[in-house]
C-alpha cells in the first residue's frame, strides 16, 4: 500500500475522482422533483464542499452557486405560478387582477388566480434544477480544473486546454468579484443596485479576460500546443477514425431513443462508434509527445469518492425505477415520500467529506512537509 | 499573442456555449420521464404520430398536419394548458393499424346540447380563456386509440342527472363531468377500470375546465400540463404508444354512477378544501407513521449535514 493511499495523508484529490463525484450527484438529482430528496443531496455536496475545500480562489464558488440556484426557484415561481395557467390546482393563495393579453398569447396569462399547487410545483421542478446546478458547484469549488488537464487523452489536448480554460473563468470570476468589491468598500464606495453592479462587472469581466490571455501566453511559452511531426496518412487515419466513432455514437444514440429504428441501430452501434473514437484517440495521442510533470495519483481514495458518487445515483436510480410516486410527486400538496434507499444514498454521496484526503494547506507544516513528500515518493515509485 | 488571444476568444465562447446547454441537457433529463420511467424517451422520438401531445409540432402547425377527412385535432394553445391532444394520424394511420400501434391516454370531450352529442374539445381543459360555463357537461374518456377511430365517454352528457340536485353558491358555477374511465380492453396492464361516474362540481366562477375537476377528483399531470390520471387511474404513465394492439371491439352505452344512486358517496356538494383529498385517493390520505418517520429522518439529516456544514466553514476561518 502505498502513502497516498491513505485517506488521512494529506493531498488534493484527483479533479477527475470530484468530477465524478459530483457527475453521480447531479445524475441522482435529475431522477427526483421531490424536494426533500433534492435538499438531501445539496446538503450531501455543500457538506463534503465544506469539509473538503482548498483555499483555493475557486473553493468560495459554492455559495455563488447556492445564490444562482434561489435566483432560479425564483424565475421559476414567478414565470410558472403567475405567468402560466399549466399546474394551476384548487387551493388558491391569491386572485390578482387579470391583464388582458392579445390574442396571439392565447395560452398565456398574466394575473389571475395562483394557487398552492402551482407555486409548489415550480418550487419543487426549480429547486431540482439548482440542486444539479450546485453538484457541478461543488465540483467547481471541490476540484482543481488546471489540475483535470493533465488528464485529458493527449489526442484531445488542445480540446483539453480550452475546456478547461473555460471551466476556470466562472469560479475565478467570483473571486475576482470579491476582490473588486473589497477594493471598492475600502475607497469607501458601498453602492448597491444596477449602477453598482455596473461598477463591479467591469473590472470583473475586464480582469478574466485579462487572466485567460495571461494564462495562454504562460502556456504558450511552455510549449503547450506544440506538436511533433507525424505523416500526413497516419494523420487522415487518425482524423477518419475518430470522425466514423463520433459518427457511430451519434447514430448509436439515436438508435437507442427512437424505438422504432431497427435494433442493430442501437446499443451496437453506440458500442462499434464508442471503440473507434477511443481508438482514434490512442492512435491521436501519440502526436503530442508529452511527459507529466509530478502526475496525479489515482489511489484508493480516488476509488472510494468515485464509488460514493456513483454509488448515490445508483440508488436514487432505482428508487426512480421502484417507487416513481416518490421520486416524482403526482400531487404537489401532498407530503413527500422519502425511501430509505434515497436517505442512505444521500449519504453516501456525502462520504467523501471523511474518505477524501484532508487538503494540504488546512495545517500549513504538515501540509508542506507532506506535499513535498507526496512528490518523493511519487517519483520513487515511477 | 495574436493566436493566444485567438484561442482566449474561443475560450470565452466555449464557457458561455457550455453553460446554456448543460443546463438545458440537466432540465431536459428531468423532464424525460416524468412518471412513467419507461417509454416516455421513446414517444417523444417517436415519428409516427404527428399530434402525439408531448410533440412539439403540434403546437406549430397542427392544421397543416390535419387531413380534411379527420376530425380537427385538439389544438394545444400556445405555451399550452392542455388537457389531451388526440393523436391523429395522417397517412401513418393505416400502416398503425396495420402494425398495431395506438396509444392510451385520456380523452377530453364536450358535450353539445344542440346536436346531442359529444364533440372532441379543441382547446385544453385547463385553458385560461375558455372557461366553462354553469351549465356545461364535460367528458373524460381514457380509451385505447388505434388509428383514427373515435372512443366517445360511454354515456350521454345529462347535466339534470348529474348536477340536477345541486345548487351554485354566490361566485360558483355547477358543471357537470362524465368520467369514463375505459373498458378492460383500454386498461393499462395490471390495471382494472373503475365503473364510469358522473360527478358535479360546483366551483369558483374563475375556475377553468381540470380546475373543477380537481375539486371532485385527483388529477395527475405530466409536466407539460397534459392530464395523465384522473382519480389515480391509471397509476403510471403518460399518453404512451403501445404496440401489438388491434383496434378495441365498439363501445356499448353504460349507466353511470351518480352521486345520488349511492348512499355509501359523499353527500355530493364537494366543498374546495378537501374535495381533492376526498374522492377514494390513498395518497394523500394514507400517510403511515413509517413515512412521517423517513420524513423526520431525512430532515435531520438535511439539518445535521447543514450545521455540519457551516460549522465547519467557520472554524477554517
Amino acid at each position: 500500500m502505498r502513502s497516498v493511499d491513505y485517506p488521512g495523508y494529506a493531498r488534493p484529490l484527483h479533479s477527475g475522482a470530484w468530477w465524478l463525484w459530483g457527475l453521480g450527484l447531479a445524475a441522482a438529482a435529475s431522477r427526483t422533483t421531490n424536494p426533500v430528496l433534492c435538499l438531501l443531496i445539496l446538503a450531501a455536496a455543500g457538506f463534503v464542499v465544506m469539509a473538503r475545500r482548498s483555499r483555493a480562489p475557486w473553493a468560495y464558488a459554492f455559495g455563488a452557486f447556492l445564490k444562482l440556484g434561489l435566483l432560479i426557484i425564483a424565475v421559476r415561481i414567478v414565470l410558472q405560478a403567475v405567468l402560466s395557467s399549466q399546474s394551476q390546482g384548487i387551493h388558491v393563495i391569491v386572485d390578482l387582477p387579470e391583464i388582458p393579453l392579445p390574442a396571439w398569447a392565447a395560452g398565456l396569462k398574466l394575473g389571475g388566480l395562483i394557487t398552492w399547487e402551482a407555486v409548489l410545483t415550480a418550487f419543487s421542478q426549480g429547486l431540482q434544477l439548482a440542486t444539479i446546478i450546485c453538484c457541478v458547484g461543488a465540483v467547481n469549488a471541490l476540484a482543481s480544473a488546471q489540475r483535470l488537464l493533465r488528464s485529458v487523452p493527449g489526442a484531445l489536448y488542445e480540446v483539453g486546454v480550452a475546456a478547461v480554460v473555460a471551466l476556470t473563468f466562472a469560479p475565478q470570476l467570483v473571486s475576482d468579484a470579491v476582490r473588486v468589491r473589497s477594493a471598492q468598500r475600502l475607497r469607501g464606495y458601498d453602492g448597491g443596485g444596477l449602477a453598482g453592479l455596473r461598477r463591479t462587472a467591469m473590472p470583473v469581466l475586464e480582469g478574466a479576460l485579462g487572466r485567460s490571455v495571461e494564462l495562454a501566453a504562460a502556456m504558450d511559452s511552455r510549449g503547450y500546443g506544440r506538436t511533433t511531426d507525424v505523416a500526413v496518412g497516419a494523420r487522415r487515419f487518425t482524423a477518419a477514425l475518430v470522425f466514423t466513432g463520433v459518427l457511430g455514437v451519434a447514430v448509436g444514440m439515436y438508435g437507442l431513443l427512437d424505438a422504432s429504428v431497427t435494433g442493430w441501430l442501437g446499443l451496437p452501434m453506440l458500442g462499434v462508434g464508442c471503440l473507434l473514437a477511443a481508438g482514434g484517440l490512442v492512435v491521436g495521442g501519440r502526436r503530442t509527445r508529452r511527459t507529466r510533470y509530478r502526475p496525479d495519483p489515482w489511489a484508493l481514495p480516488e476509488w472510494l469518492v468515485v464509488t460514493a458518487g456513483v454509488g448515490c445515483a445508483v440508488m436514487f436510480f432505482v428508487v426512480a425505477a421502484r417507487s416513481p410516486g416518490a421520486a416524482v410527486p403526482a400531487y404537489p400538496l401532498d407530503i413527500p415520500q422519502v425511501p430509505v434507499l434515497a436517505l442512505v444514498g444521500a449519504l453516501v454521496g456525502a462520504l467523501p467529506a471523511v474518505l477524501a484526503p484532508p487538503t494540504p494547506d488546512r495545517s500549513p507544516e504538515s501540509g508542506a512537509v507532506g506535499q513535498a513528500a507526496a512528490g518523493a515518493s511519487e517519483e520513487l515509485s515511477s | 499573442m495574436a493566436l493566444s488571444r485567438r484561442a482566449v476568444g474561443i475560450l470565452l465562447l466555449m464557457t458561455f456555449a457550455s453553460a446554456g446547454p448543460g443546463v438545458t441537457t440537466s432540465a431536459g433529463v428531468s423532464t424525460t420521464n416524468p412518471v412513467t420511467g419507461t417509454t416516455s424517451a421513446s414517444s417523444h422520438a417517436s415519428p409516427a404520430p404527428p399530434n402525439h401531445p408531448t410533440q412539439p409540432t403540434a403546437a406549430v402547425r397542427p392544421a397543416a398536419l390535419r387531413p380534411a377527412a379527420l376530425r380537427p385535432a385538439a389544438l394545444r394553445p400556445a405555451a399550452g394548458p392542455t388537457a389531451t391532444v388526440r393523436p391523429a394520424g395522417v397517412e401513418p394511420v393505416d400502416r398503425d393499424i396495420a402494425a398495431g400501434k395506438g396509444f392510451i391516454y385520456w380523452g377530453f370531450y364536450k358535450w353539445d346540447d344542440e346536436t346531442a352529442s359529444w364533440a372532441f374539445s379543441l382547446v385544453g381543459a385547463n385553458h385560461p380563456k375558455k372557461l366553462p360555463k354553469d351549465g356545461d357537461v364535460y367528458g373524460f374518456r381514457f380509451a385505447l386509440i388505434v388509428g383514427s377511430d373515435e372512443r366517445l365517454p360511454r354515456a350521454d352528457g345529462d347535466f339534470d342527472a348529474i348536477c340536477g340536485s345541486e345548487e351554485a353558491g354566490e361566485g360558483e358555477k355547477r358543471i357537470a363531468f362524465v368520467l369514463d374511465y375505459g373498458t378492460q380492453a383500454d386498461a393499462p396492464d395490471g390495471e382494472t377500470p373503475p365503473d364510469p361516474r358522473g360527478v358535479c362540481a360546483t366551483a369558483e366562477e374563475d375556475f377553468t375546465v381540470q380546475q373543477a375537476l380537481q375539486t371532485v377528483a385527483t388529477v395527475r399531470t405530466d409536466e407539460s400540463g397534459l392530464i395523465c390520471g384522473i382519480d389515480d387511474y391509471p397509476a403510471q404513465g403518460c399518453g404512451e404508444p403501445v404496440t401489438g394492439v388491434s383496434a378495441p371491439p365498439a363501445d356499448q352505452q353504460v349507466a353511470l354512477d351518480l352521486p345520488g344512486d349511492d348512499s355509501s358517496e359523499e353527500g355530493g356538494s364537494a366543498s374546495d378544501e378537501d374535495a381533492a383529498s376526498s374522492p377514494d385517493d390513498s395518497s394523500s390520505d394514507g400517510i403511515s407513521t413509517g413515512t412521517v418517520l423517513t420524513l423526520v429522518l431525512a430532515g435531520l439529516v438535511i439539518l445535521t449535514l447543514a450545521v455540519g456544514g457551516f460549522v465547519l466553514s467557520r472554524r477554517r476561518r
